[in-house]
């Protein structure tokens, strides 16, 4: 059979699971950001507790395989009486997973502010938690946009791992056709394309932000 | 607990370890053909190269694993899992190693080169004896780091039964019914390793920066 | 010299002569050099000044090839090279470079290679010397600059004084027919340049054909024979260096050496 009319065949059966693998990267992002951007705030905080506990969830975050840290959910969860579909708990590993990294750009970006605009925020009234909110957050947000959304692209690719817990995403949808067809280099090439081909858009996505960003900057 | 899983998913590192290293060797090689092409004066021979690395770089890991170990042997190639992990991910590090070659290369100054044009030396000497030990060592602190995150991608191979790390810890968990620490025995294995490597290629780096002093 | 080019190539000149010919080079519409021309005998030492954007290190550059000319001829050393806007062929090219030797205003020494090793590469690849000969001529080339105790460091643990004397030595070790310095002590403290002139006019004492784009006007005038000004591209004047300095014939060049000579 002809490889296109195989795959127009198994898109509706394929579809499901590309709406799940989009559901599992954009919650994961969406608790994911901000959780990094607590992340690098806690790293700065005065208060040593709070960077060792910061130290420890992005160390670990990003130390780990996202495969590991995904078994390690999957398989210790339930042990601790906590029981949640497969979504959830892949979820939850991306979510850290995504926020480790992220919390490295937000601080990167935090560090690129320069320090005359901290003693600025000061000197105008600006102390503390506003200061940092209306001064110091809108620019290193700026700054870290870049790298976070090429990130948001590599959780999306990283959503396929969620598979080996049998989330229903597209990757799995691939393996239940294939073993049923057993036409696996047509599948398989069927979901490279898919993943390859919204990639691609995203990426697309993301220079038009950068250049939306550096544009910007150019007018001030 | 920790005393016996230990050995069990400390069984894995060989093979995680070798995986690892191949597919960064083998990579490391195609990765410098490619950023010959990638530099290749004839416009056809940079598309594909240029092609090639973005259609790698665009595909997730585990979609180039299941391709190449279910995929192929449907075309009469049969590969054993660490064949097929190896070659999967010597494929995606190609595109990566290129990308890291040619940022070394762009680092270093066209004084460099002038004085070997000046100096008569051949083009052939100017990039084998000039250029490449230079570029090599700017991109070290980005190759060990790349290292790190292939070491980490690895564990990918489980998924196709190669028996590294994670498959043991895998299979300790389910025989064990110790999943938390089954993972975090496998956990701290690939730490260990990540910090061991960086360890080292900080103390070459400052070796090199010390003696050398590449920028 | 042992290398024939046919007929192709007549040998119009002596070893250590040069003879421009009406060089130029454009970049598309713009020119950034024009009918430079330019004899020189053996062992004469000529110093090139003029504003900078004149066209000094372009003109220098081309006589190597490190740019490439768009016309004119160029003749070092018996071999003749009309340019076309494009490489000469290969033989052409190689005789050119290996009768000039060339340093670079930020000396551009391999980091990666020890000293030893900066001086003995050239030699081996382009001369085919062997390591024990290519060593003796380093070690004599380190002495004659003045840094015999250097031979096993890396160009990053030098000062730049040092780093350009290593570069003087290791150019001199192909045994070019005439050197090449471009703006050689402008990347170094003063005190530190004398240091390389130093190592300049021994060589220049010693015979060999020099041609120096520098600001030193020191040296232009105590040592180089003649100074040729550039300006926009083009040779202003050329003459003995005591007349250039002291009578100048063009306005053009009394102002440049005025606004120098002030400062």
């Amino acid at each position: 059979m002809d490889m296109l009319t195989q795959w127009i065949g198994w898109l509706p059966n394929l579809a499901p699971g590309l709406l799940v693998s989009l559901q599992l990267t954009g919650l994961s992002l969406l608790f994911g950001f901000p959780l990094g951007l607590l992340f690098a705030v806690m790293a700065a905080a005065k208060f040593p507790p709070l960077q060792w506990v910061s130290f420890f969830f992005v160390e670990i975050g990003r130390g780990l395989p996202a495969l590991v840290l995904l078994y390690l959910m999957y398989f210790s969860l339930p042990d601790a009486g906590i029981t949640l579909t497969s979504l959830t708990t892949a979820i939850i590993a991306l979510t850290w997973n995504t926020g480790a990294y992220a919390s490295e750009y937000f601080r990167a970006g935090l560090a690129a502010v320069p320090l005359g605009q901290k003693e600025a925020a000061l000197t105008s009234g600006l102390r503390g938690w506003t200061g940092f909110r209306i001064v110091i957050l809108p620019q290193a947000l700026r700054i870290s946009t870049p790298p976070l959304a090429g990130l948001a692209v590599l959780v999306f690719q990283g959503s396929a791992l969620a598979f080996v817990i049998a989330v229903p995403e597209l990757m799995s949808k691939g393996f239940e056709i294939a073993s049923i067809t057993f036409e696996y280099l047509s599948v398989y090439l069927l979901t490279a394309v898919i993943y390859g081909s919204l990639t691609l858009v995203f990426l697309g996505l993301v220079r038009v932000l950068e250049l939306r960003l550096g544009r910007h900057l150019q007018r001030n | 607990m920790i005393m016996e899983l230990l050995p069990a998913i400390a069984r894995g590192v060989g093979l995680t370890l070798y995986v690892t290293g191949a597919s960064l060797l083998f990579g490391g090689i195609i990765g410098l053909v490619l950023v010959g092409a990638v530099r290749s004066p004839v416009a056809i021979v940079r598309a594909i190269a240029t092609l090639y690395i973005n259609i790698v770089r665009v595909i997730p890991p585990i979609t180039w694993l299941f391709l190449i170990y279910f995929g192929l042997p449907q075309y009469a190639l049969r590969l054993s899992t660490i064949q097929a992990a190896i070659i999967g991910f010597s494929i995606i590090a190609s595109a990566f190693m290129a990308e890291i070659y040619r940022s070394g290369l762009l680092s270093i100054p066209d004084g460099q080169r002038e004085a070997a044009h000046a100096l008569g030396l051949s083009a052939v000497t100017t990039v084998g004896h000039i250029i490449t030990p230079q570029a090599f060592r700017v991109a070290l602190p980005a190759i060990a780091t790349y290292g790190i995150g292939l070491l980490k991608d690895s564990a990918l191979a489980s998924t196709i039964g190669v028996r590294e790390i994670t498959y043991y810890a895998q299979q300790s968990a389910k025989q064990t019914h110790e999943g938390l620490l089954s993972f975090i025995v496998a956990g701290a294995l690939y730490i260990v390793i990540s910090l061991v490597v960086a360890l080292v290629s900080r103390q070459v780096d400052l070796r090199l920066r010390r003696k050398i002093g590449v920028a | 010299m042992g290398l024939s080019f046919g007929t192709k190539a007549p040998r119009t000149t002596h070893s250590g002569e040069v003879a421009v010919s009406g060089l130029g080079k454009s970049y598309g519409a713009s020119r950034v050099l024009s009918d430079v021309n330019l004899v020189m005998n053996e062992g004469e030492v000529v110093s090139i000044i003029g504003p900078s954007g004149a066209g000094k290190s372009t003109f220098l550059r081309c006589l190597n090839y490190l740019e490439t000319p768009t016309e004119g001829t160029i003749e070092i050393g018996g071999a003749r090279v009309v340019a076309g806007g494009k490489l000469p062929d290969k033989a052409r090219l190689d005789h050119l470079r290996r009768v000039t030797g060339m340093v670079f205003q930020s000396f551009n020494l391999f980091p990666h290679l020890t000293v030893m090793e900066n001086i003995t590469l050239p030699q081996r690849k382009v001369l085919g010397a062997s390591k024990e000969q290519a060593q003796e001529v380093a070690e004599k080339l380190l002495k004659r600059v003045g840094l015999p105790d250097k031979a096993k460091a890396y160009p990053a643990r030098l000062s730049g004084g040092q780093q350009q004397r290593i570069a003087i030595a290791r150019a001199l070790a192909l045994s070019p027919k005439v050197m090449l310095f471009d703006e050689p002590t402008s990347a170094l403290d003063p005190e530190i340049g004398l240091e390389v002139l130093a190592v300049m006019r021994d060589l220049a004492d010693e015979g060999m054909t020099m041609l120096v784009v520098t600001h030193e006007m020191h040296f232009a005038r105590d040592v180089s024979d003649r100074i040729m000004v550039m300006g926009n591209g083009g040779v202003l004047e050329i003459g003995p260096s005591e007349q250039v300095m002291s009578e100048p014939q063009n306005d053009r060049t009394r102002q440049f050496l005025k606004a120098v000579l002030d400062r």
